[in-house]
């Protein structure tokens, strides 16, 4: 793209063996839960990854953390492979990516205090830092987060789920990173909650200037969070475009189904809904050509079974869409 | 099969008016729960009604005692720490808090019935789904012999979509797809031509397509049946969607309801105005969303005065005295709830937030 980007990654493909049925024979079946991912993530921007569950937006997440080894193709960071690093090497780099979880209940250490939790990565990585300055920038991101530096001393059960959360961010941009992947970061909270935290990682994004790789499934929140969109399917991204471009002309069919079930803001709003049949199919043996054939309301003909449509800018640079529709 | 129902409403039905006489009505219903931290009044006096052929919210946030309504309705509150300290549940006239667990069991699941969270697991995998959609209806129904029970359930199974009903009523749930076991749950919940379903966040956990197919499910029974359904939920997308009346929760008062269109068109309690512009639109990306500061009081540090006035940006020193009365007639319709004290004056309305 543009400039070099701030997170590359390029034919990325994570299967998972299926256990043999048979004792000892090993197994030939794998489940495709990633099969051929390529997409960038500018410094400073958000991506979002939408899809059903699945579609296989986790194990990307997972993947791109290094916290499962691809397949095949590569995840680069600032120009260096994540899954290469070692050592000295891969710890310094691990700062620079880190992840916001879904469930602010599970994901806080319940027998430390908020301070300890904020500020172990800064004990760990930085040894040289002494523990008031560990501390001094301990109060300075709770701040920035949005929570009384005077509550640091408290457990998490202490605390309410959109405290929590911004506890979690509190621990994450402790190291000050460059990307900070946030897995459903809202769906386990209140709706009055979710706009404050919303907005806290939008005001974040500002003062840091940090890349967010966002995982939702909800509609409204990926428009309002993210720059860019990459619609996933069956563990393939089937369009790509910059979120206003997305939402104002979806192209592959699918992301019209998606955009057309997703709930009004308004009991004016009647959309025409596209009710797609069948069921996804499995990952195991994910259907031939396009993945999405099988359920697809536009099927071209033969050549959707036959062939993978290979991505193309039918409309607009840089809104990319794999169907063979937009294919001569 | 068909709901039993009078004259009149037949023909309304007919003349293309969906929606009958009351079927339901909560007054005046308060529920309290017995904690270590004291008694919570977790439903504090909740009055509404449901029409027949109607579909209704309650919507709200975790703690604003949806759930608890719910229950308290199927009287199933979560006994003896809590208890129904108040109110009558009238359905068709007959007060469901005067009566026996006995009596309620004839109630539960024949003339109220409930689809729980993620329907699509809360088939039993060992037996057939004719089998459970039968346990029902042998209940319901009484004794009866094999051939007419089967053509009852094949009869339920047409009812919710099923193709091939005769091939289906003999599988598993294993061997049903996602929308089938969906559309099985259906068929066990309308099997006893009930008056009401509640329907307690039905959604939530499903994914954005399945949710489409499954609202749209509810409502071809609902077409065809012409039973109530009562929705609680979160979601004011699905408020917006489904629903033909709302009342919107808050600490376990209705702060307001009205018809699906006043409210969201004229939010007249500011929490409701709050929260529908809280939520991140679909159609259009708002610059920045609306967001209600601090979280709800819990109920037992709760004060006098309106609940929501430690949040509310609307808040007078009255607010803090005493609980706000009911207005009604808000927007120009009968029906359109509110509480709270900015309301006296008639022109008041909470200015509209400029995205």
């Amino acid at each position: 793209m543009e400039t070099e980007a701030l997170l590359s990654v390029t034919g990325l493909k994570k299967y998972f063996p299926v256990r043999s049925k048979m004792l000892f024979k090993k197994s030939t079946t794998v489940v495709k839960a990633v099969d051929g991912l390529t997409f960038t993530v500018q410094s400073g921007e958000t991506l979002a990854l939408v899809g059903e569950s699945g579609c296989g937006k986790s194990t990307t997440a997972n993947v791109i953390l290094g916290l499962e080894k691809p397949t095949e193709g590569t995840v680069f960071l600032e120009g260096k492979n994540v899954h290469e690093l070692t050592g000295q090497e891969n710890r310094t780099y691990r700062r620079n990516m880190q992840a916001v979880f879904q469930d602010p209940w599970s994901s806080l250490n319940p027998r430390m205090k908020v301070q300890e939790i904020v500020g172990e990565p800064l004990v760990v990585n930085h040894k040289e830092m002494s523990s008031s300055e560990v501390l001094e920038k301990v109060k300075q991101v709770l701040t920035d987060v949005g929570l009384d530096p005077s509550l640091m001393g408290r457990y998490p059960h202490e605390f309410s789920g959109g405290q929590r959360q911004r506890i979690a961010v509190a621990a994450a941009l402790v190291s000050d990173p460059k990307i900070i992947i946030l897995d459903e970061p809202v769906s386990a909270l209140d709706v009055s909650i979710r706009a404050q935290i919303m907005n806290m990682f939008r005001d974040i994004q500002d003062k840091y200037h940090v890349s967010y790789l966002l995982i939702a499934h909800d509609l409204g929140t990926t428009r309002y969070m993210a720059d860019k969109i990459a619609v996933m399917y069956l563990g393939n991204i089937v369009e790509y475009a910059e979120t206003e471009e997305l939402f104002e002309h979806p192209l592959h069919p699918y992301t019209e189904a998606l955009f057309s079930a997703a709930l009004p803001s308004d009991p004016d709003i009647e959309r025409d809904e596209i009710i797609l049949t069948g069921e996804i199919p499995s990952p195991i043996n994910p259907p031939s050509g396009c993945p999405f054939h099988t359920r697809c309301p536009k099927k071209v003909g033969d050549i959707c079974e036959r062939e993978y449509p290979e991505p193309g800018e039918p409309t607009a640079p840089g809104h990319l869409v794999s169907c063979h529709i937009y294919r001569k | 099969m068909d709901v039993k129902q009078d004259p009149a409403v037949q023909q309304e039905q007919e003349q293309g008016k969906r929606i009958g006489k009351i079927v339901l009505e909560v007054k005046d219903l308060k529920t309290y729960v017995r904690t270590k931290r004291g008694v919570i009044p977790a439903v504090d006096g909740v009055s509404f009604y449901v029409k027949q052929g109607e579909t209704f919210g309650i919507v709200g946030e975790s703690g604003g005692g949806k759930s608890m309504t719910a229950k308290s309705i199927l009287r199933m509150e979560p006994k003896p720490a809590a208890s129904i300290e108040g109110g009558e549940i009238l359905l068709d006239g007959v007060d469901l808090t005067k009566l026996s667990e006995k009596q309620m069991r004839k109630i539960r699941g024949r003339e109220i019935s409930m689809i729980f969270q993620d329907p699509m697991t809360s088939l039993n995998p060992v037996f057939t789904v004719g089998n459970q959609i039968g346990e029902g209806l042998r209940i319901y129904e009484g004794k009866m012999d094999k051939k007419t029970l089967k053509a009852k359930i094949i009869e339920l199974l047409k009812k919710v979509n099923v193709a091939a009903p005769e091939k289906r009523i003999s599988d598993y749930p294993h061997e049903m797809s996602g929308g089938m076991k969906q559309r099985a749950v259906g068929a066990i919940a309308i099997s006893s031509s009930p008056k009401i379903i509640i329907a307690d966040e039905p959604t939530t956990s499903l994914d954005l397509t399945i949710q489409a197919q499954y609202l749209r499910l509810l409502r071809e029974i609902q077409e065809k049946s012409g039973v109530s359904i009562i929705f609680i939920t979160h979601d004011f997308g699905i408020v917006a969607k489904m629903c033909d009346r709302v009342a919107v929760l808050y600490s376990g008062r209705i702060v307001e309801q009205g018809t699906v269109r006043a409210l969201f068109k004229n939010p007249s309690h500011p929490y409701t105005h709050a929260l529908i512009n809280s939520v991140p639109k679909v159609e259009k990306r708002v610059d920045r969303l609306y967001s209600i500061p601090g979280q709800p009081t819990p109920a037992w540090e709760r004060k006098k005065g309106c609940y929501f006035a430690n949040r509310c940006e609307y808040a007078v020193d009255r607010c803090f005295e005493a609980y706000p009365p009911t207005f009604d007639g808000l927007s120009g319709t009968e029906g359109h709830l509110a509480d709270c004290w900015r309301l006296e004056d008639k022109t008041w309305k909470p200015k509209p937030y400029l995205a």
